[in-house]
């Protein structure tokens, strides 16, 4: 293995940070439109349902975007300490990203699209209130993204089988089946981390690409309208790419976890044949779970429903028995300094069960009769990518800050953002789930009760939310400070 | 390696006349069919492709970012190529549909091989994808279920 350079590690620092900021600095503004989005549905803003389903569709897009490249900045970083990595293909995608990004904001903004970030077809092209070129201003950016992605994917792809030797290397194969052999060799397995890139980058490629025809297919087809796409085989890709990269997201961001939890605990998180397996069936799961989106399509072929639900299911194993339980062993009796980057890891692995709980209920065929499109929908994803996805990059940068000050923060502080991020984090997500069990529709700037009401309550939680976002956002910049005197 | 190279050859020129032939003797068929077609026909520059590399055994030292980029770009040109109202017109002028079904092949080749200069293992994948993309296409690119 080549050792980086100090020049090498503060360039692999600024890619990661780049990332890392914009991708806040996104989520940041995004989370601002949500709470105006609430704060509409509560009936106590009124800018009217176009507004409402503009600003939508750019929520949607922004965070999900956001939460990923915060995600891709930290695995990027973390995969450059195993291996040299060309950081300019990192800023070419990066760059295409962003403008994919602005592409998104110019339609939204300028011309008041509002399909949501999913744009299903037909709803891009029918019944529309905003201009064509809107349409066609948000599918482009939307396509820029999906290339800035699938080429920081195949940089990953790239980079875990050089290193590790080829897919075989990178799945531990040699570790699963012929674990004597394997260690009397003296080889080392790829660490933790590196099947969380394996994953990103052959999922994430996979993605980009069903991603890329149905974008390009959109594309052409507002180009030329007598281009006719098939409205299931569209939902299928749709849902394939907008499930997975959502899924994607937690699964780079717990790299960091595999880094973080063992530097806070002093133990160490080997790769054992389990964890191998464990990702191999993430790598299965998250590709074929997403069929559980097309339950109510009674056209769709009625395997795809069970391979959905059993999929949505047998996901949850290697997350719950290895990553979760697995930290939780790594906590347990460690004497851990719960600090804010520890406390955020730990809260993060407590949202991805909850969200993932969430998510299996919302996954069983019997309750999603009742949940379907409802606001459960919402309130399970926001759980796991809020207080999970997050949770996990705000805890990595917050151990960054801790190592680089060697300080941490007082306990008024860390109570002060418990309270906001967690107490109000909890008051903002049961507004969505009590709503969703009462069958109220996701999606609607008009509610029926007692959408309303719990919208209210949801967006008074929403600020103290984002109270507590901004104390850890200047405790953050205070503990840059302090790190930024003690290294010059 | 000399088998390689052979396999190398008579995949390229197998591909170049699948693609010619069919262009010529006349194609009535469905969108979806003619999707089909074309990514057969991907298929063929993506084992050329294959096989080239590893004539060159290129051992991904000098891997730029160039490569990477060519691979990435060349399926999404594709993808533009199989625009399905231009079959029609193309039917009609079998030197032009010739040309498009040897460029969908020869970029086809360009995505594996440059995936692969990049670094090993990747163009195969990406050529794999690129197939898939085809392939899929036929599912509902200009296609709608009775």
């Amino acid at each position: 293995m080549q050792a980086l350079t100090a020049r090498d590690l503060d360039r692999a620092r600024s890619v990661m940070w780049t990332y890392v900021s914009t991708g806040l600095a996104i989520f940041g503004l995004m989370a601002f439109v949500g709470l105006a989005m609430r704060l509409e549905q509560a009936g106590w803003l009124s800018y009217g349902p176009d507004i409402f389903y503009a600003l939508m569709t750019l929520h949607g897009a922004g965070m999900i975007v956001a939460i990923a490249i915060a995600s891709m900045g930290g695995l990027w970083y973390l995969m450059s300490l195993e291996a040299p990595l060309d950081e300019g293909i990192a800023y070419w995608a990066y760059a295409l990203m962003v403008v994919g990004v602005i592409g998104v904001l110019v339609s939204v903004l300028g011309g008041h699209f509002g399909a949501a970030w999913t744009f299903l077809y037909p709803l891009p092209f029918v019944g529309t209130w905003w201009p064509s070129w809107a349409t066609g201003a948000f599918l482009i950016g939307m396509a820029f993204i999906m290339i800035g992605w699938t080429l920081w994917c195949a940089q990953m792809l790239a980079c875990v089988l050089t290193r590790y030797g080829g897919f075989r290397g990178a799945l531990a194969w040699e570790l699963v089946f012929h674990a004597r052999e394997f260690e009397a060799s003296g080889k080392k397995p790829p660490p933790p981390q590196a099947f969380a890139a394996l994953v990103a980058a052959v999922d994430g490629l996979l993605t980009g690409t069903l991603g890329m025809v149905l974008g390009i297919a959109l594309i052409v087809h507002w180009l030329d309208p007598s281009v006719r796409l098939d409205p299931l085989w569209a939902k299928n890709l749709t849902y394939f790419f907008g499930h997975s990269l959502a899924n994607l997201t937690i699964y780079m961001a717990v790299a960091g976890v595999y880094v973080a939890m063992p530097r806070y605990t002093r133990r160490e998180y080997h790769t054992s044949a389990a964890l191998a397996v464990a990702w191999w069936a993430t790598l299965i799961f998250v590709a074929t779970a997403y069929f559980h989106h097309l339950y109510m399509d009674f056209v769709q072929f009625p395997a795809f429903q069970y391979v959905g639900e059993a999929a949505s299911y047998l996901a949850a194993i290697p997350t719950a028995v290895i990553t979760v339980y697995g930290s939780l062993m790594l906590v347990y009796r460690s004497q851990m300094r719960w600090s804010l980057g520890s406390l955020f890891i730990y809260a993060g692995l407590i949202g991805w069960i909850v969200g993932g709980f969430g998510a299996l209920l919302d996954a069983t065929i019997p309750f999603n009769i009742d949940l379907h499109n409802t606001l459960w929908v919402p309130g399970h994803f926001h759980t796991y990518l809020l207080e999970g996805v997050v949770l996990f990059v705000l805890g990595w940068v917050f151990m960054m800050l801790e190592e680089r000050s060697a300080t941490i923060s007082p306990v008024i502080v860390r109570w002060l953002v418990g309270i906001g991020i967690f107490g109000g984090g909890a008051l903002f997500l049961l507004g969505f789930y009590i709503s969703g069990a009462d069958g109220v529709p996701r999606r609607y700037a008009t509610q029926p009760a007692p959408g309303p009401e719990l919208s209210a309550w949801a967006s008074i939680g929403a600020v103290i939310l984002l109270v507590g976002l901004t104390i850890a956002l200047v405790e953050g910049i205070r503990l840059a400070a302090v790190g930024r005197r003690r290294t010059t | 390696m000399r088998w390689s190279m052979l396999g190398a050859w008579i995949a390229g020129t197998a591909t170049v006349l699948a693609s010619i032939i069919p262009a010529f003797s006349g194609v009535n068929e469905p969108v979806a069919i003619h999707h089909l077609d074309h990514s057969g026909l991907i298929l063929g520059g993506v084992v050329t492709a294959s096989l080239a590399y590893s004539v060159s055994a290129q051992d991904g030292s000098n891997a730029t970012g160039a490569w990477l980029a060519s691979a990435i770009l060349a399926p999404i040109a594709i993808m533009l190529l199989m625009w399905p109202s231009m079959y029609e017109y193309l039917d009609a002028r079998p030197w032009l549909h010739a040309a498009e079904h040897v460029s969908l092949a020869g970029l086809g080749f360009v995505a594996a091989y440059s995936g692969q200069r990049y670094a090993r293992g990747v163009g195969v994948a990406i050529g794999i994808l690129t197939i898939a993309m085809a392939a899929v296409s036929a599912g509902g690119y200009g296609i709608v279920a009775p």
